[in-house]
């Protein structure tokens, strides 16, 4: 057997540990993540993609809100933000859009500022962030209780660091991963962070929109990723200085 | 000066070496053994080890054991465990690890053998004089008894499950005593694996794919080789054994129901009034009964020997035995006239009367008479003897009343007509006259088991296996008869418990025998009319 | 001085010389700062005491979840997330080969990991190029440099009693450990492991501390935390004076002679 058949055997062998080890997790698979392999360009004629992530939740119909103005558990707060429906267009916060398959364009640029991750009422705020790789976040206890921030990721490094009040961590991500975030105190949160390899990404807002610009011309692929949810694709042809909209609908089942 | 020092140092060690050269070396003594005295096919048949591979007993190449035997049956059947080898701990010897992972691993079992005598066996005067006792024989320092000593097979470097020669290399004396009980013969504890593989029907079950079915039969009949039966692991208390829990897991139920006739008995509600004043952990000799025992416990009565001392096994002052037997000093109308039939292996008919018996129900009275007056003790069990004389005979009446059916052509199906005895061709291809006796023997090989075989003990089969319409139902009723009703009717009578005796014993013995009768009639009458239906 | 007398003190000196150089021959092999040959590859060696002495639990490709896992609470470790307990190494960093030399060597109290010096050093040492085979992580990251211990103070009454108000006010300890250090907090029930097992808080009374008995150890442990575990790090929160102080308080709770933890 010559060397590179080996490397290649101990390759796949890696790879069916890795995927055993995410299904085992049952984390959404690294390929919601963009590919390695991307090439900076200047980009002139980018065409924009907007849309809406919508979640059809068929028996959940809008309706009166009986809890408002009652001081609510922290448990029934948490679950709600699983899942955060806009009750106007059935639109759905959180969820993360990129484009997968993309190997050139714009410039990436990490924000100076750190993204924050703030622990307040025992709950992580916001609970779901999108970052380029490279970034930097600052976690802050906002409690005047102890916490802790507890990452499983395994190619960034991991780290649970207790936190006392007003506490701030700073963390550097370098690699494309899915983390989740829990406070091993307060069980009944998490947070998300999502490392992309590249800057053609958005978050939907409260409404399920979401806008992706300077996308050189060309196919591609969208995913959405959420944290219920799972993954949605859909291919898009982006024309120059155009702007096209897309849809993406989660049904219930 | 600082060679000096090393000097020191040096002489120091060499001094200590010299105590330790000075140790008396240990004195030989033959190692225990627990078939000592048994017949060659008996030590290669029940001893050497063969794992899982094969079976126990003379009809060993005719089933695989139960998994479950090998712990059961270490001697016979232990398997080391192959995923993790532990051989290396046994090469270095290292005792220290033992306990750090199975702390953890099994913390039940470290827990349990730190509080046993093994761990501490000098913690009090008592089992420190005990410790002396066995240092002084066996020539060794035993300031812990460890897990290593017990489990670990220094020879062939494996685990091994303990069995009774392990614990005899130090508890001689019980070992040795517990030895006795093959000179009364089975049944009884050292022998309970031979009884449960060389009955036939353990076989031919476990052939016709019923061999899990007899899971019962392997979990009490294992005791053979093992203390832990009644001191149970990894504690090894005498005080747990001279309770009479420790011999009910098995004692009881339809054949012998010594847990429900003693533990309902007046003897046995006061001890589970009174438990918690029971003092267990007293030895059986130095028992005052009144003080540390206000009424008798199994163990207090059996393991009784003789003027006043006790033994360490509780079936040498059995008379009556399990009540299967039966007496010589009766006029037998059935077959039982002829018992065992000259068979060599089943125990021949019991002299009530004999001077070994009379002898025995004396060293009887001197137990009752520690509360008893010696008319009443004596008046009761001649009232036990007379129940049982009676319980033989009416045995006696339904066997003859089975016999002559079958002698007048009316069992149906007839013998020739359904299957054989149970292992009938491995009778006679395992076993000889020497087994067996020449009749019984012969009849094997002519008729290839294609007889009928009724009631004790041989006819005991039809309750432990059914075969194409062998047994019938009439057989089994007798079977009820004379082995669950009429033992249940002993026991309830010899344990003092009235209902037992009563409404488990001579009541369902009477009933039963209605039914034979009635069954007996109504072959009879279908026989004749068959036949003169026939010949028109 | 009578040359008697003289002789008695240097032959008790000399002995007392060779007695303290025995026991700094015993000590020495254990020494972990000692240098070790680790193989930089996989070698057949390696592969043979991995199988034989490791994978019953660890499982043939160090998931966890050997044939002997299945009734084991804790679960043996998975070692594809590269998560060690036991570290020099800041929080979430993976692990030194001394680290994981040691903890071959040194076995962790209160679970099956037994010492397994058993095994010949070179035994020991093959095994480290299996373990991280197991693990991707080992291919992304390199193990951060320890972390500095810094220079311990004396466990008077006044550090204890600052080690206690860490435990039950700055850092909130009792929590998961209790406030006796009994691992019986109200937060306790409910803590799991990353691989989502359940995962019980120290009892600091049992004094059989997982990562080692010394003061350094137990330093340690909260400096670095317990990786793949709810057990965080507090590098940040504490100064080098209040490590030491809790670590001379946890070890204040032990109670060695309670019988419910034998």
């Amino acid at each position: 057997m010559n060397y590179a058949k080996l490397n290649l055997m101990k390759q796949l062998f890696l790879l069916s540990i890795v995927a055993g080890f995410f299904g085992w997790n049952f984390i959404a698979p690294t390929d919601v993540l963009a590919e390695k392999g991307y090439t900076e360009i200047e980009v002139a004629d980018g065409g924009t993609v907007i849309g809406n992530v919508k979640y059809m939740s068929g028996s959940e119909a809008p309706g009166l809100n009986l809890y408002r103005d009652w001081e609510l558990s922290d448990a029934s707060k948490t679950s709600s933000e699983k899942l955060i429906v806009s009750k106007i267009n059935n639109g759905l916060k959180n969820a993360i859009v990129s484009l997968t398959d993309i190997s050139r364009g714009k410039k990436k640029v990490t924000s100076v500022i750190h993204p924050l991750i703030d622990q307040q009422n025992n709950i992580f705020i916001p609970r779901v962030l999108a970052i380029l790789e490279g970034t930097t976040v600052d976690f802050l206890n906002g409690d005047e209780v102890m916490h802790n921030v507890h990452t499983r990721s395994l190619k960034n490094q991991p780290f649970n660091l207790g936190t006392t009040y007003k506490q701030r961590i700073s963390k550097k991500f370098d690699y494309p991963e899915i983390i989740q975030l829990t406070c091993d105190l307060h069980k009944n949160t998490n947070a998300w962070i999502v490392v992309l390899a590249h800057p053609y990404f958005d978050m939907t807002d409260r409404n399920g929109y979401f806008e992706i610009c300077d996308i050189p011309p060309g196919t591609y692929k969208f995913r959405v990723w959420h944290e219920e949810l799972g993954n949605l694709e859909k291919e898009v042809t982006v024309n120059p200085k155009e702007i096209t909209t897309i849809e993406f609908e989660y049904s219930q089942n | 000066m600082k060679k000096l020092g090393i000097g020191l140092c040096l002489s120091a060690m060499l001094f200590t070496s010299v105590v330790w050269a000075a140790e008396p070396p240990p004195k030989k003594e033959t190692p225990p053994d627990l078939y000592e005295g048994t017949p060659d096919w008996y030590r290669a048949v029940y001893k050497d080890n063969v794992g899982l591979s094969e079976g126990s007993g003379p009809f060993k190449d005719y089933f695989k054991p139960q998994m479950l035997d090998m712990y059961w049956q270490p001697n016979r059947h232990y398997e080391p465990m192959k995923n993790l080898d532990h051989s290396i701990f046994i090469e270095k010897e290292r005792r220290d690890l033992c306990v750090t992972c199975h702390e953890e691993a099994t913390p039940g079992v470290v827990r349990d053998w730190r509080s046993s005598g093994h761990k501490n066996p000098k913690s009090t005067a008592y089992l420190s004089g005990k410790t002396a006792e066995i240092e002084k024989r066996t020539g060794r320092i035993l300031d812990e008894v460890h897990c290593f000593d017990c489990h670990a097979d220094t020879k062939k470097k494996q685990i091994r499950m303990p069995t009774g020669e392990v614990c005899g290399e130090c508890h001689r004396p019980q070992f040795d005593d517990f030895l006795r009980e093959r000179e009364v013969g089975r049944p009884n504890h050292i022998q309970s694996w031979e009884a449960n593989t060389i009955v036939p029907w353990y076989a031919e079950a476990a052939r016709r794919g019923y061999l899990y079915g007899q899971h019962g039969c392997d979990l009490c009949h294992s005791g053979a080789e093992k203390c832990d039966v009644c001191h149970t692991r990894h504690k090894f208390s005498a005080a747990e054994g001279r309770q009479p829990e420790a011999c009910i897991t098995c004692h009881m139920g339809p054949d012998h129901p010594d847990a429900e006739s003693y533990g309902e008995s007046k003897h046995g509600v006061i001890y589970h009034k009174e438990e918690e004043h029971f003092d267990f952990t007293r030895p059986l000799s130095e028992v005052r009964p009144g003080k540390d025992y206000r009424t008798p416990t199994c163990q207090f009565c059996h393991m009784y020997e003789k003027h006043g001392r006790f033994i360490h096994n509780p079936v040498m002052k059995g008379i009556w035995r399990m009540g299967t037997v039966p007496p010589k000093n009766l006029e037998y109308t059935s077959s039982l006239k002829d018992y065992p039939y000259g068979i060599k292996i089943i125990a021949d008919k019991i002299d009530i009367y004999s001077e070994e018996n009379i002898a025995k129900r004396s060293y009887w009275l001197e137990v009752c008479a520690k509360c008893h007056s010696d008319r009443f003790a004596d008046t009761y069990l001649k009232s036990l003897d007379e129940f049982m004389f009676q319980a033989h005979k009416l045995a006696d009446q339904a066997q003859k009343v089975v016999e002559d059916l079958i002698a007048d052509g009316y069992l149906y199906p007839s013998a020739a007509d359904r299957d054989p005895y149970p292992l009938s061709d491995g009778i006679e291809k395992m076993l000889s006259p020497a087994f067996l006796g020449e009749p019984i023997y012969n009849a094997f090989k002519t008729l290839k088991g294609k007889f009928p075989v009724v009631g004790p003990i041989l006819g005991v089969y039809g309750m432990f296996l059914q075969q194409q319409d062998n047994p019938s139902n009439i057989e089994n009723m007798y079977n009820r008869l004379w082995f669950w009703y009429k033992l249940q009717g002993y026991k309830g009578t010899a344990h003092a418990q009235q209902d037992v005796s009563w409404w488990w014993g001579q009541a369902p013995m009477m009933m039963e025998f209605t039914k034979i009768q009635s069954e007996a009639v109504r072959l009879r009458r279908e026989g004749r009319i068959e036949k003169v239906s026939l010949t028109k | 001085m009578k040359p008697k007398v003289l002789l008695d003190k240097v032959s008790l000196w000399s002995a007392t010389a060779v007695v303290s150089v025995a026991l700094m021959l015993s000590i020495a092999p254990t020494n972990v700062k000692a240098e070790l040959k680790v193989p930089t590859e996989i070698t057949e060696l390696g592969k043979d005491t991995y199988k034989k002495y490791c994978s019953p639990c660890h499982g043939e490709e160090g998931g966890g979840n050997g044939p002997l896992a299945r009734s084991m609470l804790p679960k043996p470790r998975d070692f594809t997330r590269g998560a060690y307990k036991f570290r020099t190494t800041p929080s979430g960093s993976l692990p030194t080969d001394e680290d994981i030399y040691r903890t071959i060597s040194f076995g962790v109290p209160n679970s099956t990991m037994i010492p397994w010096d058993i095994l010949t050093e070179e035994q020991r040492l093959s095994v480290i190029p299996v373990l991280k085979s197991f693990s991707e992580a080992f291919e992304f990251r390199k193990p951060d440099p320890p972390v500095e211990v810094g220079l311990r103070v004396r466990p008077t009454e006044k550090c204890i009693a600052q080690g206690k108000k860490i435990y039950e006010e700055k850092l909130e300890c009792w929590k998961c450990h209790g406030i006796e250090g009994r691992g019986d907090g109200p937060s306790a029930a409910e803590q799991e492991d990353d691989f989502g097992f359940p995962i019980k808080p120290f009892d600091f009374t049992t004094g059989k501390f997982k990562g080692g008995n010394s003061p350094q150890d137990v330093y340690l442990r909260f400096t670095t935390g317990l990786n793949g575990t709810p057990m965080p790090s507090f590098a940040k929160e504490l100064t080098d004076e209040e490590r030491w102080c809790l670590t001379y308080y946890v070890m204040s709770l032990i109670k060695p002679e309670d019988d419910n933890h034998k």
